[in-house]
């Protein structure tokens, strides 16, 4: 043997020593490459501490009927609407037909007896088509459609009569004189941020509509992004939009045909407009400024609210009531202006929206699958009963 | 319910006859080109008198295993690419190769898929028969420019399949190792490719086969760290219940459609490397190890008894891991090549072989139907009397002539017969022609074969529209109909009265379409905008018309936002027809249209027909519209096919 690597040999031997170690290393860098993206590709979104989302899932009431928005099943979900109309101790499933409701279902309740749901696009469908009805859903008409997508609040259509606003997915504010037939832009993204009511707020993301006062006046709630807190705005054809200071300031949870929902420093507040009882003329100068608002004292809670809606209808002389469910099953409501927050027992499980019962009762709507449960809390009661079992013939496929 | 369609089987019996009938179509075409080049070349022979003898030489022996080996495993492949499901199933398999891969990676091999998802049947049939004229070029061609085209052409056809096909044979991805296939087993196809181009004096020393094998040696070497790097599973059989990355990949094949016998084995070998994981990489890493050792040894040593040893050592290996592990590669239908252990053993035997350059008698090896057709077919020239006998071309084990070493000389050719004079420019390439040995026509007419894959491939790939076949496999193909169409009246989305019959004069595309369908009936809108597009001037002979398909949403406003929604409003041959429900359900009922609403927030649940109506009013075709899962390659085979039926009815075909 050689000893030491000299010539033609050696120069074969030191070049294939170098050879070797070059694909070794090559090979240990492939490896280590292999394992870095094996693991890079396991890591999972950093974990974060999130605020659950306003639901679209709701309750409100007309002058007769309580109506629940319900959502059922999951991937995809399926948005029920179901009404306990007058004298009935039981609830109904009336969703509107004709449409796939996967994108959810905004509501708002009109004169009378009426119901208007606006049908959030989904998939390849890229405009809102709206129904109502004003048999407690036993028939259906179409209105609308709303060009875009309707915002993902629950606040984000109202009606008043024939008058129809809504906040689009984009910022929009549109309304409408004829029940939807034809809309108008009031407010395109960006243009409330930029009048003189707005500047002070920076951008404004509008989230719900309501109507004021009088049928022309058209409220829009959100949030200033300078500070986080709530913004309110009113619009009229004479005085464009101009900006609302409310008794209490704070984040918006929730807007409402003459009610309002803030998250103050103290804890949840429920305003209602001073003399805005639903279907009630009022003298055409009236307008709402800070002292039309009535507060409530504040419900001392910090979880955030994961849905609300409206209790008791509104009648000519009482704007309703306002519910709250939080995480855990916590849940509060209050009756109208002067009175006091009520914690209610422990909501039962898959709790996902209360509503108006019979009498005076709160209904909890629980959802489990196709399977919707109602539990009734008679009035200074402590224990929830189960009042009635509903199986929904979810067409599981259908929609995609 | 409607948009329910998956899409297009791989077993679609629309898609694999088509296939079959390009198959078939097209293997007539590669007969007749090697009979014609038969025909021409003897013919000439006759003409001129020119038949020279295809004198005998030793080719390399190093050389001539890789050429046969990979000539044949080419014509391998490109015969598994002719089985019936490629055509229907390559696009999964393209796009399952870069899973794990990076991004850039993922998107050239979607790329391809797409490409062949478009043209599935140009595709499928061209790699059968690129890979069968590259095959069989390289076990004609001896040597010369014609070894080294067909090499050339084994080279680039081999990166494209690797760097599309293969994703770089993954090794960008996790989990690299070479006893599932790492580096990929098409790169050796390259790599022998590239060894085949290499100048034949390069066979002639032991130069070239010393490294051939230090290259297979370090390439051992190397993956045998991959194989015993810790933390890539391959030490564990089971980590935590679940199966360790070995035995992850054995199981993976035992669901492989495969003879009993084999899925025993291959079930079996998984069930003990999940109980014995660590003792079965500890024998792969050993293993590879020592083969790589041996290889690398022999070559520095020049030692071609350690070199002989090491190569039946790594070829037990090799088949070992190509039975147990890849389960041979190429079963379940969709196998294009037989994975990486079986180039990899024709690598280094040829590396063996060159250390003991000792050059073997080589002729063409031209089947002998072919010879036994040449001579009893009276295509050989008449001999003048005295006149020696040509030698017999091609037939394996002939006498041999040892010649000197380099290049032989060209053989002596019979002065050619003075024939009818020919121009100049045209007397040296016929008499080039006629003096060629019959393997280098048998080159040619396999470079032909190549050109009959590739040449549908490059025309189909500048077609940005798919072919329709997809849509027909996923909709069945039209039904034929003769009946006139009912009349009726509804109302346009310009609120204008619109009926049925005003419409004579033009081809009608009648459709039926949810105006608030939240999947299919969009992209039937879609297909329908871009079948127009298709058709170009014929458009102004065709009328595009949907009825509203929903009991609910009917209102000339749900319309028009249709037709904004899906830019049909400014499409100057669209009418979108409403009316009362009576009206609409009436016409539904005409065409066999059922509309549902269904409860609980479902949408309207309609079947899809469209249908073509002649300038005459009489229906002519009814066509099973389903979009399918409305990817693109669908929507787009879906658009052809609606202006291929409409043109049809115009009495014309694309």
């Amino acid at each position: 043997m050689t000893p030491t690597p000299t010539g033609r040999r050696g120069q074969v031997r030191r070049g294939a020593l170098v050879t070797a170690v070059a694909v070794i290393a090559s090979s240990a860098a492939l490896a280590a490459c292999a394992s870095a993206s094996s693991s890079s590709s396991a890591a999972g979104d950093p974990a974060a501490a999130r605020v659950p989302a306003v639901s679209l899932a709701t309750s409100l009431s007309t002058a007769t009927d309580s109506w629940a928005i319900v959502p059922m099943t999951a991937n995809p979900t399926f948005w029920e609407v179901f009404v306990r109309p007058a004298k009935s101790a039981t609830w109904q499933l009336v969703t509107p037909p004709g449409v796939a409701d996967n994108g959810g279902l905004v509501a708002a309740s009109g004169n009378g007896r009426s119901l208007t749901v606006a049908v959030r696009p989904s998939q390849d469908l890229e405009f809102t088509p709206l129904a109502s009805t004003a048999d407690a859903g036993a028939s259906w008409s179409t209105g609308g459609p709303l060009s875009a997508d309707v915002a993902a609040s629950p606040g984000a259509l109202a009606v008043s009569g024939s008058e129809l606003a809504a906040v689009l997915g984009n910022g929009t504010i549109e309304a409408s004189s004829d029940a939807g037939s034809t809309w108008r832009t009031l407010a395109k993204p960006g243009a409330i941020a930029a009048s003189a009511a707005g500047k002070q707020c920076g951008t404004v993301g509008v989230t719900s509509v309501s109507f004021g006062p009088l049928p022309t006046e058209v409220l829009a709630a959100g949030s200033c992004r300078a500070s986080g807190t709530g913004a309110f705005f009113d619009y009229s054809p004479a005085d464009g939009w101009q900006r609302l200071s409310l008794p209490v300031s704070g984040q918006l949870v929730r807007l409402g045909p003459g009610t309002e929902l803030v998250r103050a420093k103290a804890g949840l507040t429920a305003m209602w407009l001073f003399g805005w009882y639903a279907y009630a003329p009022l003298q055409p100068s009236s307008q709402p400024s800070s002292a039309a608002w009535t507060a409530s004292a504040p419900l001392p809670v910090t979880s955030p609210v994961i849905a609300s809606g409206g209790l008791g209808g509104a009648t000519a002389t009482s704007p309703g009531g306002l519910w709250v469910l939080m995480p855990g099953g916590q849940a509060a409501t209050i009756g109208g202006p002067g009175q006091r927050w009520l914690l209610l027992p422990p909501t039962p499980a898959h709790t996902s929206v209360l509503a108006s019962g019979p009498g005076n009762a709160v209904d909890a709507l629980a959802v489990s699958g196709s399977t919707l449960t109602v539990w009734q809390l008679d009035r200074g009661s402590t224990i929830w009963t189960k009042a009635q079992t509903l199986s929904v013939p979810i067409q599981l496929g259908s929609s995609s | 319910m409607p948009g329910m369609n998956s899409g297009p089987s791989p077993a679609s019996p629309i898609l694999v006859s088509a296939f079959r009938s390009a198959l078939l179509h097209q293997s007539l075409i590669v007969a007749l080109i090697f009979f014609l080049a038969l025909i021409a070349w003897a013919a000439i022979r006759a003409a001129t008198g020119s038949h020279p003898a295809d004198a005998a030489w030793r080719e390399p022996r190093g050389r001539k295993a890789l050429r046969i080996g990979f000539g044949l495993l080419w014509l391998f492949d490109g015969l598994l690419q002719a089985q019936p499901q490629m055509a229907g199933g390559m696009p999964s398999q393209l796009t399952a190769t870069a899973d794990g891969s990076p991004a850039w990676v993922a998107d050239m091999v979607n790329w391809g898929a797409n490409l062949w998802s478009y043209h599935p049947i140009a595709a499928a049939a061209s790699a059968v028969w690129i890979q069968v004229g590259i095959g069989l070029w390289l076990i004609f061609a001896v040597r010369g420019w014609s070894l080294r085209l067909a090499a050339l052409s084994s080279v680039a056809w081999g990166l494209i399949v690797w760097s599309f096909g293969e994703a770089f044979g993954a090794i960008l991805a996790p989990g690299l190792t070479v006893l599932f296939g790492a580096p990929g087993g098409v790169l050796l196809y390259v790599v022998a490719g590239a060894l085949l181009m290499l100048p034949l004096r390069s066979w002639e020393r032991p130069r070239l086969g010393r490294l051939i094998l230090a290259g297979s040696g370090v390439f051992f070497l190397g993956m045998a760290l991959l194989q015993a790097w810790p933390g890539r599973g391959f030490w564990q059989g089971a980590i935590d219940g679940q199966p360790g990355s070995l035995t992850a990949m054995i199981q993976s094949m035992e669901g492989t459609p495969q003879p009993h016998a084999l899925e025993v084995l291959v079930s079996g070998f998984g069930n003990f490397t999940a109980s014995h994981g660590f003792a079965v990489n500890l024998v792969a890493v050993i293993a590879l190890a020592a083969v790589g050792t041996a290889f690398c040894v022999s070559a520095a040593r020049a030692d071609a008894r350690l070199a002989r040893i090491a190569v039946i050592a790594a070829a037990v290996f090799c088949l070992a891991d190509w039975v147990l592990v890849e389960d041979l590669g190429f079963l379940g239908g969709l196998g294009t090549d037989p994975n990486s252990m079986i180039p990899l053993i024709l690598l280094f035997t040829s590396g063996y072989l060159g250390l003991t350059p000792e050059r073997e008698a080589s002729r063409a090896k031209i089947p002998l139907t072919v010879v036994i057709a040449v001579r009893y077919l009276r295509l050989t020239p008449v001999r003048e009397a005295g006149q020696a006998e040509p030698s017999a071309p091609g037939i394996a084990g002939a006498s041999d002539t040892t010649v000197p070493a380099g290049e032989p000389e060209p053989a002596p050719t019979s002065p050619p017969a003075e024939g009818p004079g020919l121009p100049p420019w045209l007397a040296g390439p016929v008499r080039a022609f006629a003096g060629a040995p019959l393997r280098v026509i048998a080159g040619i007419a396999a470079l032909g074969v190549i050109i009959v894959g590739a040449a549908p491939m490059a025309f189909a790939a500048v077609n940005k529209t798919a072919d329709p076949i997809t849509a027909e496999a996923i909709a069945g193909t039209n039904g034929q109909l003769d009946t006139p169409a009912p009349n009726f009246t509804l109302t346009s989305q310009s609120g204008r009265q619109v009926s049925l019959a005003s419409l004579r004069g033009k081809v009608v595309l009648l459709a039926f379409l949810d105006p608030v369908c939240t999947t299919d009936c969009p992209v039937i809108a879609a297909e329908m905008r871009v079948a127009d597009t298709l058709l170009g001037s014929k458009a102004r002979d065709t009328e595009l018309v949907a009825v509203v398909a929903n009991p609910t949403y009917t209102s000339l406003a749900y319309t028009r936002a249709f037709d904004l929604q899906d830019g049909l409003n400014t499409v100057p041959n669209w009418l979108y027809l409403t009316g009362s429900v009576n009206q609409l359900a009436t016409v539904w009922h005409y065409f066999g249209i059922e509309v549902e609403d269904l409860p609980a927030g479902a949408m309207v649940a309609h079947n899809d027909i469209a249908y073509v109506i002649n300038a005459e009013g009489v229906v002519q075709q009814e066509i099973n519209d389903d979009p399918g899962p409305a990817t693109g390659v669908t929507q787009s085979s879906f658009a052809t096919l609606l202006a291929d039926s409409v043109l049809q009815s115009m009495g014309q075909n694309q």
